[in-house]
């Protein structure tokens, strides 16, 4: 099944690749909706992340030929998609510079938050991922969302390999902080 | 991996609820199209002014020859005042050195040989006047024929060409400008000459 989704895909590509408009609409309304809630993920704001799905499906359409099937498209996209987010983060100043000066600090594993008391709800994961601070939400969502490794993630970042780990520790537990003070609420 | 982890991997389907707004594809498709209607559109519109233009040019041109046949006809057999008769021999070799000079050569020629014809009409009524204008125009010519004599051995081609394609601007103006004096003067003497009846 996957194989065949593969081949449908690849040919949706490919006439795009000829100009074909219809394929391009089809092509963005394939992937219109997770490109979205990648860089909503990131941005935090429906307004920036509609403009970088739209930017990023411009650039995607503009270097079709420069597409030659080393990942899948969706993968491609995605890049596409994550790399332009990364950079309205950083145009709004995120921290990232503090990130890495943070990042040396030893982090005592896991400690003290109880997850098993916590009933996890979509809904509610969201919105304390929305909370979390841009930098902290950027790491999160990218390696457990995206499924970013931490070797990816630092080159997305232009930060280092073990600057990513300790944010990735300390962003998870912000995030099961929040989800605690929201199950007490 | 935590419970978090293990619940966000379960549900990862889920996490992507968010809907872009439909106005995201209506400004994309926008921002696709000018690409592609813009060639068919372009290759409809360029040939539209081309084709008016060059309309334009061909009724211009058919006239100048109108006129041209038309007050030629009177004085067919005289020579042609001091002209470029060996241009038309060299176009081979402007030909080879840069084909548009060599055509700008060869139009402007035309359009100055157009003129001489028009300026001798006054060769009759005002011989003087004639003669002052033939030498003017001569001196320019004489430059433009050493010009063309270099031309074979000169190094420097196309500036060569460029410098003669210059004088034979100047020879155009200085035509035109002697055929305005010869229209001020008709007009002038026309006026007089009603006033006399």
């Amino acid at each position: 099944m996957e194989l065949t989704a593969t081949i449908v895909q690849d040919e949706l590509v490919e006439r795009c690749k000829r100009g074909d408009p219809t394929s391009f609409e089809a092509l963005y309304q394939r992937y219109a909706k997770a490109m979205y809630n990648t860089s909503l993920r990131i941005v935090n704001n429906t307004g920036d992340a509609e403009d970088v799905l739209q930017e990023a499906f411009l650039d995607a359409f503009r270097s079709l030929n420069d597409f030659h099937y080393r990942s899948t498209f969706g993968a491609w996209l995605k890049r596409i998609v994550v790399n332009k987010s990364i950079n309205v983060l950083r145009k709004r100043k995120m921290h990232l510079s503090e990130l890495d000066e943070n990042g040396m600090e030893e982090i005592p594993e896991e400690k003290g938050v109880d997850e098993a008391d916590i009933q996890f709800k979509v809904a509610e994961v969201k919105k304390c991922i929305q909370q979390l601070p841009d930098g902290y939400r950027a790491v999160l969502s990218l390696y457990l969302l995206e499924g970013y490794d931490h070797e990816e993630i630092s080159g997305i970042l232009g930060i280092t390999h073990n600057t990513v780990r300790t944010q990735y520790i300390r962003a998870k537990q912000k995030l099961v902080n929040l989800l605690k003070q929201g199950g007490l609420s | 991996m935590s419970r978090l982890e293990n619940f966000i991997n379960d549900h990862r389907e889920d996490f992507d609820s968010d809907v872009p707004s439909p106005r995201v594809w209506k400004d994309l498709e926008k921002q696709l199209q000018p690409a592609q209607p813009a060639v068919k559109q372009g290759g409809r519109l360029i040939p539209m002014t081309i084709l008016k233009w060059s309309a334009a040019a061909a009724i211009l041109v058919l006239a100048a020859f109108g006129v041209f046949h038309l007050m030629n006809k009177p004085t067919t057999g005289t020579e042609v005042a001091k002209g470029n008769p060996a241009i038309k021999s060299n176009d081979d070799l402007l030909q080879k050195i840069n084909p548009t000079y060599a055509k700008e050569v060869y139009h402007f020629t035309q359009l100055i040989e157009l003129k001489q014809e028009e300026l001798k009409q006054i060769e009759k009524d005002n011989p003087e006047l004639y003669q002052q204008f033939l030498e003017d125009i001569s001196k320019l010519d004489s430059s433009y024929n050493n010009l063309k004599k270099e031309l074979p051995s000169n190094p420097n081609r196309e500036q060569l060409l460029e410098a003669m394609i210059e004088n034979l601007k100047v020879q155009t103006d200085l035509l035109n400008q002697q055929l305005q004096i010869i229209q001020q003067i008709k007009q002038s003497k026309t006026q007089s000459n009603g006033k006399l009846i």
